[in-house]
């Protein structure tokens, strides 16, 4: 019989939220553990390997040069290397720093005198270090994406992401528009769909968490942002929430909105 | 004098990353330092400049574990910069949904993450052959936390549905009805798993310091209350929190800072740390779990912080039921607080899973974030860690060092140290000399 699949579940930096809701599939971990062997899951277990690895999941944003080894070491080992999550695939919420001066930031957290005891490099998407085979949305990463994507594996398939905007799922629940209706800034039509429009259906406006949906119409919706009051300000924090480094929101923010947003500033390496 | 030299990378079963180095002369351990090695994120930058109510959901990343406690510790703080008090009905709710969280991380812990080392397992996947039905019921557990915490909080980590004022949703009578029929299974369940735990025998330690847990004089609070200090006695206000009481410093060896009170004191925060400040407000059947163990109270042995969690499941099980029955009773209605936004500070103290959680900020009159300070459990607790690897390190310098980097894992772990929390570690690094 052939061995099952080895499987690692490893975190960079971020909340480990993903790795958490892995923990959380309670009703399918006994069945998931017939299936295949994990093999190094820190946060779970001891007695952990480094590899060689049929799937590599990784969650977290690289933020150090240390990471960035690691990371590439890690690569070497994987056959298939997932990104799980905001972090390891837009960068996540730290990444709204490399849109601000650096200096700054680190004085905010740990005063003035004490800048140069702490290392700060650009918060960078797994992308940005290795190829990535890859990527299992939301923050934090949908369990039942996770769970999809070993069920495809084990068969012999890739699934596919939903390529239209979370709209798309909001309207077919029927949910009240926020957005239109009551002017709540929402998210939703620039945004991936697969989360059933979570948010919406609370009566709260899509967070942007998926990232940006297949050619996301930034332009629109920041038009319609306009209309419903937003200041130039306000556009810039809702875009750049989760997703710094995605590349339409990073090509939006750069190429486009800094026009309108002249503090805007990215930070290269 | 026999020199020694341990080594160990990463600490597993804990949140996060970071190493624990041990310096030992002799049966002496000489020095010990807490390093975070957990990449810097920089909340409280990253909050400045941002909306009030943006806080909830990116504070809540700091951690996900703790991601509840975060965000309700960021809407209280921020509700209090505008002055505005939330409904009973509100606060019930919240109270609630962190109950999930609480079950959620306590049964975690105790379940998957401590048990191990008590039953000689590399972890719970370990277990699953020869003790199927414990972790079967420790994963339904797990599963019926987490449904309460989807049930008012919409997700079982960072939740969507708390805003300034109230909450975006309610559920329905019926939701509520299933959701206390699989309470009163968990509660059945927590007597089942205390009695297990009653068998363990947790290693002798104590560490007389002093310890800090929120405080109201009425009940057992997770979500507000002032700070007390079980040996002094000290009583202090959630906004003076850094008024002559908590000072946190910068080392070099680590992203986290860490903090002393009243001048130099090292201070613990921690499930045992609430029981031990608040037993008289535990719910009876909490009360009956506390006597089935061998443990005097005020209690210094962080080891039995595995205890505090069992007494905890029952009382939060308790509470949760208790708050079930009477919105079945009487259905919740919509009663958010509307709010002016006007420039204030704000400032939180609760207790998340593993302790004091500290949430403050000041908002400008247009509603955005001009300074954000945030000081976690783990955070609270690294002076504490390290001297209590100083004092544990030297009685175990005997062991075999198989033995001794085993005890050493399981005191850390006994912090259940949330290490992105606290950087917002952990290898060992063991060294005789």
């Amino acid at each position: 019989m052939a061995s099952k699949p080895q499987i690692g579940i490893v975190g960079f930096t971020g909340c480990a939220g993903c790795q958490l809701s892995i923990l959380d599939l309670e009703n399918e971990l006994l069945d998931l553990l017939g299936l295949v062997d994990i093999i190094d899951f820190r946060m779970a277990m001891s007695g952990n390997k480094k590899g060689p690895y049929d799937i590599l999941f990784v969650e977290g944003s690289i933020v150090n040069k240390h990471q960035e080894e690691e990371l590439k070491e890690l690569r070497e080992k994987a056959k298939v290397l997932v990104a799980i999550g905001s972090c390891a695939s837009f960068g996540g919420p730290q990444a709204i720093r490399n849109y601000r001066d650096n200096k700054k930031t680190k004085i905010a957290q740990y005063g003035k005198d004490n800048i140069d005891k702490v290392e700060v490099i650009k918060v960078k998407p797994i992308n940005k270090v290795v190829k990535v085979d890859h990527y299992l949305l939301e923050c934090p990463v949908n369990k039942y994406e996770f769970l999809d994507f070993v069920k495809y594996y084990l068969v012999g398939g890739t699934p596919t992401l939903p390529n239209y905007p979370v709209c798309q799922q909001c309207k077919a629940k029927g949910n009240r528009c926020i957005f239109l209706e009551d002017g709540i800034m929402c998210m939703g039509p620039v945004i991936q769909a697969g989360c059933d429009a979570l948010c919406p259906s609370y009566g709260m406006p899509c967070d942007g968490c998926r990232g940006s949906t297949l050619e996301a119409a930034y332009d629109q919706q920041v038009q319609l942002m306009i209309e419903k009051g937003a200041s130039v300000e306000d556009i810039t924090r809702y875009i750049l929430k989760y997703n710094g480094e995605d590349k339409q929101v990073h090509e939006f923010l750069m190429e486009k909105w800094k026009e309108q947003d002249k503090k805007l500033v990215y930070q290269e390496d | 004098m026999t020199s020694k030299s341990y080594h160990i990378k990463h600490i597993c079963r804990v949140e996060g990353h970071g190493n624990l180095l041990v310096e030992m002369e002799g049966n002496e351990v000489n020095h010990a330092e807490m390093q975070i090695i957990e990449g810097a994120r920089f909340f409280e930058g990253i909050a400045v400049g941002r909306k009030y109510d943006e806080a909830i959901n990116i504070m809540s990343r700091i951690c996900a574990i703790c991601s509840t406690s975060h965000q309700l510790s960021a809407v209280g703080a921020l509700e209090r910069s505008v002055g505005i008090e939330p409904s009973k009905q509100v606060n019930d709710f919240r109270v609630l949904l962190d109950h999930g969280e609480n079950l959620q991380s306590h049964i975690l812990h105790v379940g998957m993450l401590a048990l191990p080392d008590f039953l000689g397992f590399d972890g719970v996947i370990q277990m699953v052959p020869k003790y199927p039905n414990e972790v079967k019921m420790v994963l339904s557990m797990k599963r019926t936390a987490n449904d309460l915490q989807t049930l008012i909080g919409g997700r079982e980590i960072h939740p969507v549905n708390i805003k300034p004022g109230g909450f975006g949703a309610y559920p329905t009578t019926n939701q509520l009805k299933e959701m206390k029929e699989k309470l009163v299974v968990f509660k059945q369940n927590t007597q089942a798993f205390a009695d297990l735990l009653a068998t363990l025998k947790m290693p002798e330690f104590e560490n007389k310091t002093e310890q800090v847990a929120v405080y109201d004089g009425k009940s057992y609070p997770f979500t507000k209350g002032d700070h007390k200090c079980l040996l002094s006695g000290k009583i202090v206000k959630p906004e003076d929190y850094k008024k002559n009481f908590i000072k946190e410093e910068v080392r070099g060896y680590s992203s986290a800072k860490f903090s002393t009170i009243n001048d130099g004191e090292i201070y613990y925060v921690s499930p045992l740390a609430r029981v031990n400040i608040n037993y008289k407000f535990l719910t009876d059947d909490a009360k009956k779990v506390l006597a089935q163990f061998d443990m005097k109270l005020p209690n210094f042995n962080p080891f039995n912080n595995n205890v505090a969690r069992v007494i905890e499941l029952m009382h939060c099980v308790d509470e949760a039921i208790e708050i079930t029955d009477k919105y079945i009773e009487k259905p919740p209605k919509d009663d958010n607080k509307e709010f002016k936004i006007k420039a204030g500070t704000g400032s939180l103290a609760t207790e998340a899973p593993r302790g004091l959680l500290n949430h403050s900020y000041d908002v400008d009159k247009n509603g955005i974030i001009k300074r954000a300070d945030v000081i976690t459990p783990t955070a609270h607790n690294l002076n504490k860690i390290e001297d209590d690897a100083k004092k544990f390190g030297s009685l175990i310098a005997d062991k075999t060092d198989e033995e001794a980097e085993l005890l050493l894992n399981m005191l850390v772990r006994s912090y259940d140290p949330c290490i992105s929390c606290s950087a917002h570690a952990i290898r060992i690094d063991l060294r005789r000399k």
